[in-house]
């Protein structure tokens, strides 16, 4: 499969729900192919951990298929697809609580040794050592999915000004990690 | 690394590290819809049954009329219509439950406890409501007449700001259109069952306020503050306007036309407790009095000083009278809002008119006394004494002998009509002719002024000439000691050269001597 290209902004039509379901499966691929790195981010953000990452996102889109007639025109599509995901985490915590399984204690695996490029890799890892749950939620959802400040306030039920300061504040703690370790 | 860098990094780091599960996806797709493929297809099957055995039991029974066709038909649809009521039954109670839960909470929200349990309304000359909750957060903004809604429509506010950030904002919105200005008041009400609360938003409101209006320079504004429990109703002020006209039978009109401050005021004068003011108006309530004793001092210090110039009564007496006319047209200005204050300035007015009338009789005397400029400077002036010549003469001595006749009485009555009549005319002339000495003496003055400067600078001109005199007669008498000088210079020579014919003749009358003896 051909990874398409970091694109800025990801942009999302919203008549791919319909010809979804009424089964164009060309629309599902093109679908999938713009939202599963999101996605992905997203949730390994939660999970911290590559293979849960990877179910929760084979549910997220299964799940998406199975119900995009519910689909309604109200804002942006990815931040639909992001509550599902989200919610799809919250199940499977409540499922693991019940089986008397801590989420928190197992060990977390990002997966990132996989990554060719090191000052990719690098960045990655430094979001999820040196930025809080929140702080790296909301970067990605901006940066990642391409979500609007106002969009992450209303999906995350965040006041604006608190998700603009988070997300500042994120960058900043990035940007002065790499200024320090300037090559001399 | 900008933002853009890490967001590109980001982008590109998440899109190796995701999987490719779009084949999983499809996979699983495709087992539930076969799952639910099944679980139709079952269903289906479970109907069935259920409708044969229904058909079965009513056959034996032989209750149905009509074509068994149409009866199984008929059962069949009414067990189906059933199936589908009874089946949907939970779906549908589940809604009726919710839609009744809803309604109650909707009834008991409304006729339960409001969170909005604070009201505060500022009385500047807008009015205006500001609703907070329990945690002091703006709620609502509400203005209560015209002006109010105006100031409300173009004020910029947020709900849960905080009561004083929302006061900061209306304050200075308030003094930008001009509604509140110097000397100016605030009459804030505020509304809440818990009169601690009342107390404590009124320490630290009153505080705000002064501290804004001070950063803003606006000064001598009044703010006060009262408590009422229950529902608001309508403005703060009407509170104090019912209960002025009702208690102390003030005439609802004149209270309702009242501005804020004059409002604050005669509730304290009527009412003294019932309104609490903010520290700065304490401050400027009791400062007030010491203010009036220091300008009065000062005045008089002003016009005590007569002993030295004539010419400093005389300015004394012209800052008198620009000073009562600067008062009077002030007075003019403020009419409307400070009764008392415009009371107290026509007294100083009064008094400063007295003084400068006094000043201005005794220059009079000066400069008719005196005519010489230097005689005028050396005189000492007197203190001050009443002009004893234009005083009118006593009555009591003006009045003749009663006669004892009515004849005589009466020419005694036209008598001292004329002497009265005389009198009132000497005092008038006596009147015209001080004015017309004071102008006079103001033109004397103004000459004797021109004068002296012009002697001063005729004498500093004979200075010069005379010192310029003097070196000119310096340069003479060197001139002349000098050709006196050369003088004797001229005799000695001639003196000398005298002698030296002398002496050559001398000589030469010995060499004749000589010469003949010896042949």
């Amino acid at each position: 499969m051909q990874k398409v290209a970091a694109k800025r902004k990801v942009y999302i039509d919203k008549t791919l729900f319909e010809r979804i379901c009424q089964g164009d499966q060309d629309a599902f691929r093109e679908l999938y192919e713009l939202s599963y790195s999101p996605l992905y981010a997203f949730l390994l953000s939660y999970t911290l951990n590559a293979e849960d990452a990877q179910d929760l996102l084979q549910d997220t889109f299964v799940q998406i298929l199975n119900n995009c007639h519910l689909y309604r025109e109200q804002g942006n599509p990815m931040a639909w697809m992001m509550t599902i995901a989200k919610n799809l985490f919250l199940m499977k915590c409540r499922k693991e609580r019940m089986e008397g399984i801590n989420y928190e204690d197992v060990e977390y695996q990002l997966g990132f040794d996989d990554i060719t490029n090191v000052e990719n890799r690098m960045v990655l890892e430094k979001m999820f050592e040196l930025l809080t749950l929140e702080d790296r939620n909301i970067i990605i959802l901006h940066d990642v999915s391409g979500l609007k400040h106002r969009e992450i306030a209303e999906m995350t039920g965040m006041p604006l000004g608190t998700v603009i300061t988070r997300y500042n504040r994120g960058i900043r703690k990035l940007q002065k990690q790499f200024a320090e370790r300037r090559p001399t | 690394m900008n933002k853009n860098d890490l967001r590109n990094k980001m982008q590109s780091g998440f899109l190796e590290a995701a999987p490719d599960v779009y084949e999983a996806v499809l996979k699983a797709a495709e087992k539930n819809r076969q799952l639910s493929q099944d679980t139709e297809f079952q269903e289906i099957d479970e109907k069935n049954r259920l409708l044969s055995r229904d058909t079965e039991s009513r056959k034996t029974k032989g209750l149905m009329g009509g074509s068994m066709e149409e009866g199984t038909c008929k059962e069949q649809c009414d067990s189906r219509k059933g199936n589908v009521i009874w089946g949907n039954f939970s779906k549908y109670a589940l809604s009726a439950c919710a839609g009744f839960a809803l309604f109650f909470i909707c009834l008991f929200g409304m006729l339960g406890k409001n969170e909005d349990s604070i009201y505060v309304v500022m009385d500047i000359n807008p009015s205006i409501q500001i609703v907070l909750d329990e945690s002091c957060q703006v709620r609502k903004l509400q203005g209560l007449n015209e002006d109010g809604k105006n100031v409300v429509e173009k004020l910029e506010w947020k709900e849960k700001d905080s009561l004083f950030y929302t006061i900061d904002v209306l304050l200075e919105d308030v003094v930008k259109e001009s509604y509140l200005h110097e000397g100016g008041g605030i009459l804030v009400t505020v509304f809440a069952e818990d009169k601690a609360l009342y107390q404590d938003l009124e320490k630290n409101l009153g505080i705000e306020i002064d501290g804004k209006l001070e950063d803003m320079g606006v000064s001598h504004v009044t703010t006060a503050f009262q408590y009422a429990d229950g529902n608001p109703a309508g403005a703060g002020r009407t509170l104090l306007e019912t209960q002025l006209a009702e208690n102390f039978s003030a005439d609802e009109q004149e209270v309702q036309q009242m501005t804020v401050m004059e409002l604050i005021e005669y509730c304290q004068e009527c009412i003294p407790g019932k309104l609490e003011l903010s520290p700065s108006s304490r401050e400027q309530q009791q400062n007030p009095s010491e203010q009036s004793k220091d300008g009065e001092n000062s005045q008089r210090k002003e016009l005590v000083p007569l002993n030295n110039n004539s010419e400093d009564a005389k300015n004394s007496a012209v800052r008198a009278t620009s000073d009562v006319e600067d008062d009077t047209a002030k007075d003019e200005m403020d009419i409307g809002n400070d009764t008392c204050k415009a009371d107290d300035k026509q007294q100083k007015s009064d008094e400063k008119k007295e003084a400068g009338q006094d000043n201005a009789s005794q220059a009079e005397l000066h400069n008719q006394d005196d005519d010489n400029d230097e005689q005028q400077d050396q005189k000492p002036l007197p203190t001050v004494q009443p002009a004893v010549q234009t005083q009118p003469e006593s009555p009591s001595q003006a009045q003749p002998e009663p006669m004892q006749q009515e004849g005589i009485s009466s020419e005694s009555e036209a008598l001292t009509k004329d002497t009265e009549d005389k009198k009132e005319n000497k005092n008038k002339s006596n009147k015209k002719k001080n004015k017309n000495n004071k102008d006079k003496g103001n033109k004397k003055k103004d000459k004797n002024n021109k004068d002296k400067t012009n002697n001063k600078d005729n004498d500093n001109k004979d200075k010069n000439n005379k010192d310029n005199d003097k070196k000119v007669n310096n340069n003479k008498d060197n001139d002349n000691k000098v050709n006196n000088n050369k003088q004797n210079g001229k005799e000695v020579n001639n003196n000398r050269d005298n002698d030296n014919k002398v002496g050559n003749s001398r000589n030469s009358t010995n060499r004749n001597a000589s010469s003949p003896q010896s042949r």
